[in-house]
C-alpha cells in the first residue's frame, strides 16, 4: 500500500509552486459551465491552480481543492444507520474522487460500536473491478489514477494510529485496483492522515467525548469544506431553530465558523415502521392498516427509529440534508412542498374525479404558494396512471387522485401490475357521490318494486338503469339500447350514432321513457331531450332535493 | 325521494367516492400533511358549494380511518363480483 501511494505530494508541489511564481497554472480543465465557486475552505493551492489559469482563458471551474468532510456520530444515534451511511459516504465512490465524508467524529461511547460496526459492514469480500460481477464498494483507487496525499507515508511510519484494516493488494488485482476500504481509528488531529485529504477510501475515526470537543475539532481543522456539493431541502437564508438543550436530540446548532457538521443522531419521537421484507425495495406503507383487516396481520413489522443527518452551516443560515443519508421525515414534512407537486390522474378530464381533483389542486396551490399541477393519463380503467405514481418518488410530490374504482379494480382485473393495499399509501378523501336511481316520469315504474318485477318480467331488457353519468370519452361499456342490444352490437352503434350522437353525452336518454316512445322517423333531436326524470331512490338519509313529479312518484315522496 | 332501505332494499351501500393516494413509501409525516390539508380544502364553504354541484359530499377523514374505508370498499367490492359472478378480465 505504502509503494501505492508513492509519487504523490512534494514533488508536485514544488513545480506547482515554480508555475505560480512563474505566473503559470495548470491549467486542469476546460469547462464552460459554472457548478460552484470555490469557497474560502479549499486548499489555495487548489485555487490558484484551477480558478486562475481557467479564469484567464474566459473560463470558470469548479474547485474544491482539498476537504476533509467530518461526521460526527453522537452516542444516541442508531449506530447501524450510521454505519451504512458512513460506509457509503467514505468508500461508496470507490476513491476515485472527494470522499462525501472523510473523517468521523464519534463521541463517547459511541466510538467503539461504531467502529466494530464499519469493520464488519466495510470489510467486504466484494471488493473487485467492476467487470468481475457484483461489487460493494466499487473499485479503490486505480494505479492510473492521479496519486494524492502528501504524507500519508508519513502516516505510515508513525503509526500511533491503529489501522484497522484494508482490503489492500488482492490477488488478481495487482495491476489494477490495490487500496481497498480502509479504516484509521484512535486518529489524533495532529496525524499527518487527518490533517491531509486523501483521494481515496480512506476512512479517519477521531475519538473525542463530548459534542463541544467534536465541534471543536471540526472546527481547528482548517481543510474542512464549507461549500461543497450537497443536496440541499432547506430554503437558502431560513431561519436556523434556536439552540434549544431541553429537546435533545433535535437541533443542535453548531458554533459559529463551524462550516458543516454532519450530526447523526436519533430522533426518539420519530418511528417510522417499516416491514420486514421490502417490496420493490421501497418501504411500504400498507403497514399503517389497522390491525383488523386482514392484510395488516400479515405484514411483519418492526419499529426502527428514524435517524436524521443534518447539516448546519452557520455562515449561510442554511438547513442542509446530506444527500447519502436516508430522508429525514419529520425534516422534509416542515419543509413540505418545496416544490411542484403534481397530481395524477388515471381519467379522462371532465369525469368525476378530473373535477374533484381540479378544484382541491386549484387550493392546494393557493395553499401553499407551490404550483399543483394535473396530469390525466387515463386507461385500463385507471392501471395506467395508477401504476406511474407507484413507480414515481415516494416523497409526496406526486399524488393519485381516484374514484373508487381504486377499490373495485382489484376485484374486476385477474391481475394488477400493482396491489392497491402494498403499494399505494391512503391519503385523504375528497367526498362521496350517492347513486341515484332515476326512470322517465312518464314510464310505468313508480318505485323500485315495480321496476324490479318488470326487470325480472324483461330479463335484461329493463328500462331502469342504475348509472352514474359518464363521461363522453369514456370507453363504451355494455349499455344497451332500447332494443337491448348492446352497444358494441354493430347495428345498435349505427343506430345510436345515426339518431343521437350525443347519446353519450346525454345518458338520460336511455331513459327517457323509450319503451313507450317510438322514434319516428324524420324526428329531429328536439325529440331525444328527455323528459321530465323522476328520482326513485337514492342512498343514505340525507335528501338533498325535492322534486315534484307529474305522476307517480308522488305517492312515494 | 325514498332511500333503497325505505323502499325494502337492504343493506344496499354503495357510493362513487374520490380519493388521493400516495406511492406506498410516502413519509407518514407528510401524508398527514397532505391529509390535513385536503380536509381542511374540502370544509371550505366555495369548496362545498362547487363540490355540491357535482354532487358530491365531503366526509373527512384521518389517513387511518380513510385506510379501513378503502379496505372495506375493496371487500364490498370483492363480494359484489363474486356474487354477480363477474368474470374478472
Amino acid at each position: 500500500m505504502a509503494r501505492a501511494l508513492q509519487g504523490s505530494g512534494t514533488a508536485r508541489r514544488r513545480a506547482e509552486r515554480r508555475a505560480r511564481r512563474q505566473g503559470r497554472g495548470r491549467c486542469v480543465c476546460s469547462i464552460t459551465r459554472v457548478f460552484m465557486r470555490c469557497r474560502s475552505s479549499a486548499r489555495r493551492r487548489s485555487r490558484s491552480t484551477s480558478t486562475r489559469p481557467a479564469r484567464r482563458h474566459g473560463k470558470r471551474v469548479q474547485a474544491l481543492g482539498g476537504a476533509k468532510n467530518h461526521a460526527v456520530v453522537l452516542p444516541d444515534a442508531d449506530l447501524e444507520f450510521a454505519a451504512d451511511a458512513l460506509i457509503g459516504a467514505a468508500y461508496g465512490s470507490a476513491g476515485e474522487r472527494c470522499m462525501a465524508i472523510s473523517a468521523v467524529v464519534a463521541v463517547g461511547a459511541a466510538g467503539d460500536q461504531l467502529v466494530s460496526l464499519l469493520k464488519q459492514k466495510g470489510r467486504s469480500d466484494q471488493d473487485r473491478p467492476g467487470r468481475q460481477g457484483r461489487r460493494r464498494h466499487g473499485a479503490a483507487r486505480h494505479r492510473r489514477a492521479p496519486q494524492q496525499g502528501p504524507g500519508f507515508r508519513r502516516t505510515r511510519a508513525r503509526p500511533k494510529a491503529r489501522k484497522s484494516w484494508s482490503t489492500a493488494a488482492r490477488s488478481g488485482m495487482k495491476e489494477g485496483f490495490f487500496l481497498g476500504t480502509t479504516l484509521f481509528d484512535h486518529v489524533k488531529p495532529e496525524m499527518e492522515v487527518y490533517k491531509n485529504e486523501i483521494f481515496g477510501p480512506v476512512l479517519v475515526v477521531l475519538r473525542v467525548k463530548t459534542l463541544e470537543e467534536a465541534i471543536a475539532l471540526v472546527n481547528s481543522q482548517s481543510l474542512r469544506q464549507r461549500h461543497g456539493d450537497l443536496h440541499r431541502v432547506g430554503r437558502r437564508g431560513a431561519p436556523l431553530p434556536e439552540r434549544d438543550p431541553g429537546r435533545h436530540g433535535r437541533h443542535q446548532r453548531a458554533d459559529p465558523g463551524a462550516g458543516r457538521v454532519l450530526l447523526v443522531r436519533r430522533l426518539e419521537e420519530l418511528a417510522v415502521r417499516r416491514p420486514a421484507r421490502a417490496r420493490h425495495g421501497r418501504r411500504s406503507s400498507s403497514t399503517r392498516a389497522p390491525r383488523s383487516s386482514p392484510r395488516a396481520g400479515r405484514t411483519r413489522t418492526r419499529r426502527r427509529p428514524a435517524s436524521t443527518c443534518l447539516l448546519w452551516d452557520d455562515d449561510e443560515n442554511t438547513c442542509f440534508r446530506y444527500s447519502l443519508c436516508s430522508s429525514p421525515a419529520q425534516v422534509i414534512a416542515q419543509e413540505y412542498p418545496t416544490k411542484t407537486i403534481k397530481i395524477v390522474i388515471p381519467l379522462t378530464p371532465g369525469s368525476g374525479a378530473d373535477i374533484a381533483g381540479r378544484i382541491i389542486a386549484a387550493r392546494m396551490s393557493e395553499h401553499w404558494k407551490q404550483p399543483v399541477i394535473i396530469e390525466n393519463r387515463p386507461g385500463a380503467g385507471g392501471q395506467i396512471g395508477t401504476s406511474a405514481v407507484i413507480k414515481s418518488e415516494p416523497d409526496g410530490y406526486t399524488l393519485l387522485v381516484q374514484s373508487s374504482s381504486h377499490a373495485a379494480n382489484p376485484a374486476i382485473y385477474k391481475s394488477l401490475p400493482y396491489d392497491p393495499l402494498k403499494d399505494t399509501v391512503d391519503v385523504a378523501i375528497l367526498g362521496k357521490t350517492p347513486y341515484v336511481m332515476v326512470t322517465a316520469a312518464s314510464g310505468p315504474y313508480k318505485d323500485l318494486k315495480s321496476a324490479d318485477r318488470s326487470g325480472e318480467e324483461a330479463a335484461g331488457r329493463a328500462p331502469v338503469r342504475v348509472r352514474r353519468h359518464r363521461h363522453l370519452d369514456a370507453p363504451r361499456g355494455r349499455v344497451r339500447d332500447r332494443h337491448g342490444r348492446a352497444e358494441d352490437d354493430p347495428r345498435a352503434v349505427q343506430g345510436l350514432a345515426r339518431r343521437d350522437p350525443g347519446r353519450a353525452r346525454r345518458p338520460q336518454h336511455l331513459l327517457h321513457g323509450a319503451d313507450q316512445r317510438r322514434h319516428e322517423p324524420g324526428e329531429g333531436r328536439q325529440a331525444h331531450r328527455p323528459r321530465r326524470l323522476d328520482p326513485h331512490a337514492r342512498r343514505g338519509a340525507r335528501r338533498t332535493c325535492r322534486r315534484s313529479t307529474s305522476r307517480g312518484c308522488a305517492a312515494t315522496t | 325521494m325514498p332511500t333503497l332501505d325505505e323502499q325494502g332494499l337492504r343493506g344496499y351501500d354503495m357510493t362513487l367516492w374520490f380519493g388521493m393516494w400516495a406511492p406506498a413509501a410516502t413519509p407518514l409525516p407528510v401524508v398527514r400533511k397532505l391529509n390535513e390539508a385536503v380536509n381542511a380544502i374540502v370544509s371550505e364553504p366555495n369548496v362545498k358549494d362547487q363540490f355540491a354541484k357535482l354532487g358530491i359530499h365531503p366526509a373527512p377523514m384521518k389517513p387511518e380511518d380513510f385506510a379501513r374505508f378503502v379496505r372495506s370498499e375493496i371487500e364490498v367490492y370483492r363480494k359484489i363480483v363474486r356474487a354477480a359472478n363477474i368474470e374478472p378480465q
